[in-house]
């Protein structure tokens, strides 16, 4: 009997506290440090373009941070959507916050909405 | 003259006095079939004076214990309140300093306000224990995601968005719609409060 080999997901986990900044800041460079542009530009753009090509996703721990304004999780999650799809965000990225669970449903509206008006 | 009254005044004294002793004459004397003995008797019958005991024992045990129960849901009721009289002055006073604040950082914002969101969220929990009414938690929860909503949703670059908010060199600076809406969020979730409050008083 042929035996079945499968293949894990490759799980790629970024910290926002950890790989990014204890303080996330607003939504543009211009509007200030640490910011979601800044954050997209320099982590999650590269790692989502490459999870895109492959059977992975990206874990996103939103945990250990001073708190997040609502542009900055906007523009992250919203504009990933908007550049790479709302799918695509929606099976490629899964998220943790545990000090703050209402973030993921804050989220999943972003997207949601970005899917809204592209339709 | 004088002494007319005062010879009325004693007449109906003298009358007055009289009525009272033939009245116990009548009543002690002519009309009670009770005799008072000499010898008293003192009698005890086992069962009765047991059920008697079990009795008292048992008013003992109801009183204490129904006393305790209640005392200790006063206790929670009161505990409940207390948090969300505090959370409410937090919440008050943290936006008092947001608005008297020149130069308002974002980050003090962000900071603050996950506390607070934090905090009225494990008060919700307890809430939820005691089965208290979960719409207006949610609409507390709403209120707060509100406020932050106005301090830090600034405006997309095509111009969609809020654009009553701006941050600069990280920086908030608010105009008076986002100002008046704050204020509005935050009566709103002090009625709530108050909704929430009166539940837990009227709770049995």
């Amino acid at each position: 009997m042929p035996r079945k080999f499968e293949r894990s997901m490759e799980i790629i986990k970024i910290s926002v506290a950890k790989d990014f900044s204890k303080t996330p800041g607003p939504r543009y460079i211009k509007e200030g440090s640490f910011s979601a542009e800044l954050f997209l530009e320099n982590t999650l753009n590269a790692q989502f373009e490459s999870v895109l090509k492959k059977d992975a996703k990206i874990l996103i721990d939103l945990d250990g941070t001073l708190g997040y304004g609502t542009s900055f999780l906007e523009e992250i999650f919203g504009g990933l959507a908007r550049k790479y799809g709302a799918d695509n965000v929606t099976n490629k990225i899964d998220i943790i916050s545990t000090e703050e669970p209402w973030l993921i449903d804050d989220i999943k509206s972003y997207v949601e909405d970005v899917k809204k008006q592209t339709k | 003259m004088l002494k007319n009254k005062l010879s009325s005044f004693l007449g109906l004294l003298v009358a007055f006095a009289l009525g009272i002793l033939a009245g116990f004459y009548i009543f002690a004397y002519l009309f009670s079939h009770y005799e008072l003995s000499n010898i008293v008797g003192f009698e005890i019958d086992p069962i009765n004076g047991l059920s008697i005991l079990a009795n008292v024992l048992l008013v003992i045990y109801v009183t204490r214990t129904l006393t305790r129960k209640n005392e200790e849901e006063r206790v929670e009721k009161d505990l409940l309140i207390k948090r969300l009289d505090n959370f409410q002055t937090n919440l008050g006073d943290a936006l008092t300093r947001f608005f008297a604040t020149e130069k308002l950082k974002f980050t003090d914002v962000t900071s603050e306000l996950k506390t607070l969101r934090q905090d009225f969220n494990s008060i919700r929990l307890l809430l939820e224990k005691y089965e208290y009414d979960n719409d207006i938690c949610t609409g507390i929860d709403n209120g707060l995601r509100d406020v932050k909503d106005y301090f830090t949703d600034t405006p997309k670059s095509d111009g969609s968005g809020n654009t009553d908010v701006q941050i600069s060199q990280d920086e908030i600076s608010i105009g008076t719609t986002s100002r008046q809406g704050i204020d509005e969020t935050n009566m709103k979730i002090k009625g709530q409060i108050f909704d929430l409050v009166v539940l837990i008083n009227r709770k049995k």
